[in-house]
Order: structure tokens, then C-alpha cells, then sequence
């Protein structure tokens, strides 16, 4: 007796506890960014969230509903109330207000920045329940706290990285939790639960629902067995009221006819146009070469690309091999249960494979297989009442009743608690006392248990040891933040982005409109505060491709878009400086192949490829790459920096020698570390001659006679 | 208002000056009318193909010309033995008849040159290697573009298809290039038939394989295999198709390096490495524990 409980209590206390640390390590390991960097909002989407979240919290829901934001995607603007997934935002409001509410003045930025490590704890917890309702609790404490570390979804969950994931991993177990609940006991309460937490995921992952899942091939699989199942319900009232032989003939006429009818309906309404066909995500997720060839804007995405085999090892190290044997222990099973883990198992295997970024989705349901395996496991070594040495008499009888355990045998370990009353379980002998040879013994020699015991803690230990590791080198970079190390070890942070987004935010207009590559959209939203051209949200092809085609034009073309796009600055990226290889002439290529797919008669992709096929920079570059205001940004200035002939880090080349000349933009700001550099575009010259001459006038070159005289840039004069 | 006036006059002494100097030179269309004429009966004769020579090519692609012309240089002698070539001839001459049946007549022709005879051509254009495509964009007329300079298909990068092939004209011709895949009835035939065999076998040996269907093992294998595969990167070979095993002077790399690459054959070793731990994982679970005494459980051996 401890603490004045019986064997049960002192389980339950246990198991308490122990998710308890488990919730408490989970949140501990996402915090390695807030203690290396400070609370800040990550990347690039978690931006947006933050914005909409601060715009919820000041503007209260309705108008966050009916926001309509013209600062994005200027001049078209964007419907925020109804193409944003509110559940994160309307989450971390409800939580400010709580907080608020009981008199703790947090900020919202910090509810945002420690909302994912919250949830992760409360995915542990749910994790448990799911997995107790396959095995029991010791398999649940070990998936609990396989899912609290395992890299595959702390990649998405760390303090800071604010995005949905955070929350719709935990909306997602627990909602198979309920599910699976309400499958077991069949009550309305449980299915009832299961339809609010759907409802929940569904805002955490889908922007506005509407009509869609009616209309969209997508969901015309769920509909259709939705409409199976009322069939079903439907015959079944039927069978009651005829006979068996009348009722043979009526059913198998009726799941004919409906299935036709159901089937024509699908082709027809298909055809006419009011159930949308499948859209290009799905279709890359099947034909898996579709988005190179048709979208190059969803193949361009890093997190889009297929899984090679060491990303799954990386993500979720010794759980990978524990997953197919969890897997076949669920098969000898087979309950309702078992048989969605299984599915499970094996589609999200097959679109993580597709798709780097469902690595997410997998993690739980690997988490919760290879724990099954390991209690298993565990289960059958550390069992003691198998021990050689206890008498003959007691070994048989409880061999025979292998899940009755006595709890007061052990009382030391948790998983011998008599909760555990599961019927048929695998190694309980299905053949009694008949029969003279036993089926099962379980292990006998204690050196068998001490050699496998050991290994698979050494097991575990690697697996934190991994994981740990994983979280503090891979998965906590704000990646607005940089680091790197000098060469006497001393940390060195590289801050450009926010001083580039602060300078912005200061020294210019309100009303200033900013044009950059995507990809920095939301984030010069949200800490700049000011108007820009595409964002994150790539929801116009063409606009993006228009931004694409300006940065790989040459002056005088470039400058005509940028003037009808009211664009004051340009803002780019440029790594050469310090070798920061995410630079925008890395991910310049996608822009051309972006920009061509919708201008192809403008932009073409092989004229910045020179004759060897190659992409390069310096001397090797193509005319056309070197006229482009792209090249011509990033290299600015570059080689006086260095007195002369420059070298770009990250690409390993010697620049050309010589000045680059522009005389449409002019350097406004570039950082400490030129990551970021920011050009202004020139305004229209105030006596009427184009920006050419004007600048070569200041040069002191005469100004030929009969050259044509026309306000703005000149077209179709690219060399 | 005498200024307005003399204007319009002048505008339309302008319009006909232009006209008449269309009208003027007459040689010109002469020499079109009877290009095309000779175009028209190729593409009749060869079921929209214009065959060329060295010759033909030069006087076809001479100046006078209001029509694109898109020309492929093929091999297709057996002698050089040009897979790519055999490939891309059936598609290109379906683009091309296609074209025939629905596309505007006299605005686009399709020629295949041979290497056999056109060396001048090959050596002219300096290409060494077959099949390239070429397009040469109208030069006057009404289909004229301001680019005049022939195209060069990029095989590598847009493939041997039919679709792209035709989707690249309609970019370049600003009109949809129609294209219509006859379709395979050997092979519908063939599949309609290999289908209700199929039904049919498997109607007939159900009774027999029923204990293979329903058996937990079956589906348990296929599970294991599918998942398996996923997880070693079996999508990833399928979609950037890596080689098998690269071999580095006589010494054979099974492994890849750089974290998002991987060999076809690292992905198999690595699928079963983590099938074997699987196993052993199953089997001290289940098998050991029902081995009767302790020797046979340390070496997991049942006589």
C-alpha cells in the first residue's frame, strides 16, 4: 500500500502522472527556438495566422468574418473571412479571452508562439486514449510518449510555428478516438462528439465549407458510401415487412437499378459541369507526375516533393520498423479497431511517400502501431508470472489465464493493472487443458528477458537521444532568424529579415505597395505592414506569373509592369554575401518556369540556360539571365563591396568584373549581411524623356538626334 | 474644316497606295500558289506529312512563305538505329494528320526529313543528333508573328508526346492544334476480354481460393509489402526514377549521397532491412514465447 491506495489507485496515479511528464516533455522539447531565439512567430504561413489572429482579437468575429483585405494581392485584394481556416485564429482568441477574462494580461503573440506545444501535449493525451482502445494503457503511455517526440510532427508543431497542423493533429487523433469510441459502444453520446470534433478539424484544415463536399469529386467516395449506408438502413426496414424469397427478388432488383442510377447520376452531373472534377493537388497525389507538367507553382513547393527513404528514417527513427510488426500484431486481432489502424497504416504510408509534407499524418498513426508492438513486446518479457522457477502448478494456471494477472504479483509496473480485461487476446492458449503439448510458455530464462530487455531500452534510449537531436539542429530555426556558428564556436545570429521588414515598416508609406517573389508575401504583411503584389496564398496563377515575368525581363520591360502595378519597391533575396543558399537566384528557375507557363511568348526558360545547358551566374551567365532586373538586383553593387571582382558564396563563381548600371531602380536599403535588399522603383523623369536617357544624360553622353522620344519605358528593345 | 478633309483623303490615298503595292507584286503570289499547290498534294499523298529531301526542304522554307512550317529530322534508317526516332514518328504524324482533318488549311505544314536525304540539312543546321524539331514561324501574310527565327523543340524537356507536341504548336500558333488519338481497339478488345476472364476465373475457382481470400495472412501480406514499400521511398524511385546502382571505377555505389536522394537498389535493401527488424520483432512477441524450454527460446530454434 503507498499512499493509502489500493493496487488500482496507485495505477491510475501512476498512469496520471506519467502522461503528466509526458505532456510536460512534449511541451519542453518544442521550446528549443524560444530559448535559442526569443518568441517569435516562424517562417512564412504562421505569419498570416498571426495577422488574421491580431485582427481577430482587435476587431471581434464579425468583422473578421467579413475582412476584406486590400493590402494583399494588390490591386485584386483578398476575401480573408472566407478563404482563411478559422480554426486556429478563432482557437487562440478563445484563449486570450479566457486569459483575459481571469485578469492574466497575456499577448496574443505569445498565445499564438506557444499554442502548438500546448497542443502537442494534448495530442499526447489523446494519442493514450486511441491506443488503449486498440491494446490498453501501457501501449497507450508508450504511444503518448512516442507522439510527444517524434520528429515527424514536432517538424510542424515547435514553439513559434503557428499554422494549423498544430492544432488539427490533436482534432485528428482525437477525433478517431471518438470515432472509434463510438463505434465500440454504438451511443449517439460518443458519435455526437465525434461530429463536433469533426466539425473542429474540418475549421483547423478547410477554409469555408459551403456546398463543396456535394460538388466536388473529391468527396463523392464518402457521399456515396453515406448514401449506402441509408440504403442499408432502408433494406433492412424493408426485410422486416416481406418474406425472405420476395425480399431476395426486391433487393438484389434495387442494388442493381440504384447502382446504376447512382452511377449515371455521378458521369452525368460530372459532365454538366456541377460536380467539379478533381482539382490538381489530387491529381498530384494520384499521377504523381502531374503537378511538374501542368502546375509548376504546386511542384515548386519543397514540402510538395515525394519522401525519399531517409526523411521517414530521419522523422521517425526506430518507430519506421516498428510500424509494419505493430501493424501484423493488429492483423492477429482484427477487430473493428484493428482494422482502421490498418487502413490507416497504409494510405497515410502511401501519400506521405507522395508527399514530404503528409509525413504529418503519418506520425500518429506509426506512433500508435509501433507502441502496440513494443507493449506487446514488453508485455511478454517482462512478464514475470512465466518465470521458470515458480512451481509448476501456479505456472500452468496462469499461463492458461494469461490476462488475469494477479495485480499484487507485480505491482511495480503499471501495465499489470486490472483494467486490463480484454478477452481473446493473441497469446492466451485457444486450446485448453486438452491437449497435452502447451501452445504457450512464455519466456523462461531470465537471461533471455535481461538481453532483450536491455536491448530495447538501449532502443529507447537512442530514440530520445535521436529525437532530441533532431528537434534542436533541425526543426527549432525560426528561419526569420538565422544562426550560424563562427569559428571559435561562438553563436552568431543573422537577423536581416526583420531589419530589411523594419526598415520597410519605418522609412516608408503607408500606402507603399511592395512587389517580391511569393514566398514572402505574408511576411512583409505582417511585419512590414505594407501592401504586396502575391503572397503565400497562391491562389492566382497569373499574378504570380506576372511578378515572375518582372524580375526576369530586362529594365525596360520590367519597368512598364512594375508601373502599372503601382509598385514602389522591389524587395529580393540575396545569399551570395554569406552563402544563405534559399536565396531568390536559386529560386529564380521557378519563377521563369512559373512566369512561362502563363507568358510564353515573354519569358523562356532555355535563354537562361547558356549553350552547355547549364544555369549559371558570372561570366557564364546568359545575356538574358544578366539583363534580367533579377540578376541585376541581386548583384548590385556586389563587386565594389569587394574592390573589384566579387565571388557569390552560395553558387561557388567569380562574378564578372564591372559596374552593373540600372537606371530604373535604385538601391533603397540592403541589410547587414545583404541577405535582403530593397530597390526603389524610379519615378517617371520630370522633363519626359525615358529613364535611359536621363541616365545616360547624367552620365555626360549626348543625347543623339532622332532618337524617338516616348514617355515611360520602351518595349520590344531587349537585346 | 478643309483640314479634316484633306486629311481623310490623304488617309485613304494611303490606303490605297498600300493596297496596290500588294497588288503590285504579283510575281510573289505566283510563286506561293504554286508552293502551296505543291505542299497541298504531299499532305494528301501522305496523309498530312510533307516527305522532304535536302532540296524540297530549302525551297519550301524559302522566303516567300505565309505558312509556319514545322520540320523533324529524323533517322529512321535501321542502320542507325534511332529508338527516340521510331518513338516520336508515330506521334508527330498523328499531330500532323489530326491537322489535316481539322486545323485551317495552308497555315501550318508538317515535313519529316530523313537523314538519309538530307545530310546538307543536318550539316547546315549543325545537328548530330536525331530526332529535332524545328519550327519556322510564318513570315508575311496574315499568320505572321513578329518573331521570325525558327523554334527548336526541346525534346528533354517537354518529352516524346503527341499532347505536348501539340499543346507546343497551339503556344506557337496561337489556334488550337487539334489532336485526336485514334482509338486502340486492338487493345480495348484485349482488355474487355482479359477482364471477363478475369470475372470469369474468378467465379469459377472461387471455391478453391476462397481460403486464400479470406484468409487474415493473405491481407496481412499484401498490407506489410504496401507499407513496406512506402516507407523505404518506393515513390520517390517511381516518381524522379533514380538509377538502379551507380558504379564508380569498378566499385559499385549502393548508396546515394545527399539526404533527399536515394538508388533504386539502396531503397529494396533498405525496405527489407526494415522488414527483417519487423519480423524479429513479431516473432520474439509471438513465436519465442511458445517454445518449450530455455535453450530453444535463446536461439529461437525449434527442432
Amino acid at each position: 500500500m503507498v499512499l493509502g491506495l489500493d493496487a488500482q489507485n496507485q495505477a491510475a496515479l501512476l498512469k496520471v502522472v506519467i502522461l503528466g511528464l509526458i505532456a510536460a516533455v512534449a511541451i519542453g522539447s518544442r521550446l528549443f527556438s524560444i530559448v535559442r531565439y526569443e518568441s517569435v512567430i516562424h517562417e512564412f504561413d504562421p505569419w498570416f495566422n498571426y495577422r488574421t489572429t491580431r485582427h481577430l482579437v482587435s476587431n471581434g468575429f464579425y468583422d473578421f468574418w467579413n475582412w476584406f483585405d486590400e493590402r494583399s494581392w494588390y490591386p485584386l485584394g483578398r476575401v480573408v473571412g472566407g478563404t482563411v481556416y478559422p480554426g486556429i485564429m478563432v482557437t487562440s482568441a478563445v484563449i486570450h479571452n479566457i486569459l483575459h477574462a481571469l485578469n492574466f494580461p497575456v499577448d496574443i503573440r505569445n498565445i499564438c508562439v506557444l499554442l502548438a506545444p500546448l497542443f502537442s501535449a494534448f495530442t499526447a493525451v489523446a494519442a493514450y486514449l486511441l491506443t488503449v482502445e486498440i491494446k490498453d494503457s501501457s501501449a497507450g503511455l508508450l504511444a503518448a510518449a512516442f507522439i510527444g517526440v517524434a520528429p515527424g510532427y514536432i517538424s510542424r508543431s515547435v514553439a513559434g510555428s503557428y499554422d494549423n497542423e498544430g492544432i488539427a493533429i490533436f482534432l485528428l487523433v482525437f477525433t478517431f478516438y471518438l470515432w472509434i469510441k463510438a463505434l465500440k459502444l454504438g451511443s449517439a453520446f460518443w458519435g455526437a462528439w465525434t461530429a463536433l470534433f469533426y466539425f473542429y478539424m474540418v475549421a483547423a484544415w478547410v477554409p469555408f465549407v459551403g456546398f463543396m463536399p456535394t460538388r466536388t469529386s473529391e468527396h463523392m467516395a464518402a457521399l456515396g458510401i453515406f448514401g449506402l449506408l441509408q440504403i442499408f438502413a432502408f433494406v433492412e426496414l424493408v426485410r422486416t415487412h416481406l418474406s425472405t424469397t420476395q425480399f431476395q427478388i426486391l433487393f438484389r432488383g434495387f442494388i442493381f437499378v440504384s447502382f446504376i442510377a447512382m452511377f449515371s447520376a455521378l458521369v452525368f452531373l460530372t459532365y454538366s459541369g456541377y460536380i467539379a472534377p478533381w482539382t490538381g493537388r489530387f491529381y498530384s497525389l494520384w499521377d504523381t507526375g502531374y503537378a511538374k507538367k501542368y502546375i509548376p507553382i504546386i511542384a515548386s513547393v519543397s514540402e510538395h516533393q515525394p519522401t525519399a527513404w531517409p526523411s521517414f528514417f530521419f522523422d521517425l527513427e526506430m518507430l519506421i520498423f516498428l510500424f509494419p510488426a505493430g501493424t501484423y500484431l493488429c492483423f492477429r486481432e482484427l477487430r473493428d479497431e484493428h482494422v482502421f489502424v490498418i487502413l490507416y497504416g497504409i494510405t497515410a504510408s502511401y501519400f506521405a511517400g507522395v508527399m514530404v509534407r503528409l509525413m504529418l499524418t503519418l506520425t500518429p498513426i506509426v506512433c500508435v502501431t509501433s507502441a502496440v508492438a513494443l507493449s506487446w513486446l514488453l508485455d511478454t518479457y517482462l512478464d514475470v508470472s512465466t518465470l521458470e522457477f515458480l512451481p509448476e502448478e501456479q505456472e500452468r494456471s496462469q499461463n492458461s489465464s494469461f490476462d488475469n494477472k494477479v495485480p499484487e504479483k507485480s505491482g511495480k509496473r503499471e501495465k499489470h493493472s486490472p483494467d486490463k480485461t480484454k478477452k481473446g487476446s493473441q497469446n492466451s492458449s485457444r486450446i485448453p487443458d486438452k491437449k497435452k503439448k502447451k501452445e504457450y510458455y512464455g519466456i523462461l530464462g531470465i537471461d533471455t528477458r535481461m538481453i532483450i530487455g536491455m536491448n530495447f531500452i538501449f532502443f529507447l534510449w537512442i530514440f530520445m537521444w535521436h529525437c532530441t537531436w533532431v528537434t534542436s539542429t533541425a526543426y527549432s530555426s525560426p528561419s526569420i532568424v538565422l544562426a550560424s556558428r563562427g569559428a571559435d564556436g561562438s553563436n552568431y545570429i543573422i537577423d536581416d529579415f526583420r531589419e530589411a521588414y523594419y526598415w520597410l515598416r519605418k522609412n516608408t508609406d503607408y500606402s507603399a505597395k511592395i512587389l517580391s517573389w511569393w514566398d514572402y508575401g505574408y511576411q512583409i504583411a505582417g511585419m512590414a505592414d505594407r501592401t504586396v503584389l502575391v503572397d503565400n496564398n497562391t491562389w492566382n496563377n497569373t499574378h504570380i506569373a506576372t511578378v515572375g515575368r518582372a524580375l526576369a525581363s530586362d529594365e525596360n520591360v520590367a519597368y512598364e509592369i512594375l508601373r502599372r502595378h503601382d509598385v514602389d519597391y522591389v524587395l529580393i533575396i540575396f545569399g551570395g554575401l554569406l552563402g544563405y543558399s534559399g536565396d531568390d537566384i536559386n529560386k529564380f528557375l521557378w519563377m521563369i518556369r512559373i512566369a512561362e507557363g502563363v507568358y510564353p511568348d515573354e519569358v523562356k526558360e532555355k535563354n537562361f540556360f547558356n549553350d552547355r545547358g547549364e544555369y549559371r551566374v558570372g561570366d557564364e551567365a546568359t545575356p538574358t539571365m544578366r539583363n534580367s532586373i533579377m540578376y541585376k538586383m541581386s548583384y548590385y553593387n556586389y563587386n565594389e563591396l569587394f574592390g573589384g571582382q566579387a565571388t557569390d558564396r552560395v553558387r561557388g563563381t567569380r562574378l564578372s568584373p564591372g559596374k552593373i548600371k540600372m537606371h530604373t531602380l535604385e538601391e533603397a536599403y540592403t541589410t547587414e549581411n545583404w541577405i535582403v535588399r530593397i530597390f526603389k522603383v524610379k519615378d517617371l523623369d520630370n522633363i519626359g524623356r525615358t529613364l535611359e536617357q536621363a541616365a545616360g544624360f547624367e552620365l555626360g553622353k549626348k543625347r543623339r538626334r532622332g532618337a524617338k522620344k516616348r514617355v515611360g519605358g520602351r518595349r520590344n528593345k531587349s537585346s | 474644316m478643309t483640314v479634316k478633309k484633306f486629311a481623310i483623303f490623304f488617309l485613304v490615298c494611303l490606303i490605297f497606295a498600300t493596297l496596290r503595292i500588294q497588288y503590285s507584286s504579283a510575281a510573289k503570289p505566283l510563286l506561293l500558289d504554286r508552293k502551296l499547290r505543291k505542299l497541298n498534294e504531299q499532305v494528301q499523298k501522305h496523309d498530312g506529312v510533307v516527305e522532304l529531301d535536302s532540296d524540297l526542304f530549302d525551297e519550301f522554307l524559302a522566303k516567300p512563305r505565309n505558312y509556319s512550317f514545322v520540320v523533324l529530322l529524323t533517322a529512321l534508317d535501321s542502320s542507325i538505329n534511332c529508338h527516340p526516332c521510331k518513338e516520336f514518328d508515330p506521334e508527330f504524324r498523328l499531330v500532323a494528320r489530326s491537322w489535316e482533318k481539322i486545323g485551317t488549311p495552308s497555315r501550318l505544314f508538317f515535313g519529316i526529313l530523313d537523314y538519309q536525304n538530307g545530310r546538307e540539312i543536318f550539316n547546315k543546321l549543325k545537328q548530330n543528333t536525331a530526332p529535332s524539331l524545328w519550327y519556322y514561324p510564318a513570315i508575311e501574310g496574315p499568320f505572321a508573328k513578329d518573331v521570325s527565327e525558327p523554334d527548336k523543340y526541346d525534346f528533354s524537356n517537354r518529352g516524346f508526346g503527341a499532347e505536348e507536341f501539340a499543346s507546343y504548336l497551339t503556344n506557337h500558333l496561337g489556334v488550337q492544334v487539334p489532336l485526336k488519338r485514334p482509338p486502340n481497339y486492338f487493345l480495348i478488345v484485349l482488355s474487355v476480354f482479359f477482364l471477363i476472364g478475369a470475372l470469369a476465373a474468378i467465379k469459377l475457382l472461387f471455391p478453391l481460393v476462397r481460403g486464400v481470400f479470406e484468409s487474415k495472412n493473405t491481407w496481412a501480406a499484401i498490407s506489410l509489402v504496401i507499407i513496406l514499400m512506402m516507407i523505404s521511398g518506393h515513390m520517390w524511385n517511381h516518381i524522379r526514377t533514380p538509377p538502379y546502382v551507380t558504379t564508380n571505377g569498378g566499385n559499385i555505389n549502393y548508396i546515394a549521397g545527399g539526404f533527399q536522394n536515394q538508388y533504386g537498389l539502396e531503397s529494396q535493401i533498405v525496405a527489407i532491412l526494415y522488414g527483417l527488424c519487423a519480423f524479429a520483432v513479431v516473432s520474439l512477441t509471438v513465436t519465442i514465447p511458445k517454445l518449450e524450454d530455455k535453450m530453444k527460446q535463446r536461439f529461437g530454434w525449434e527442432s
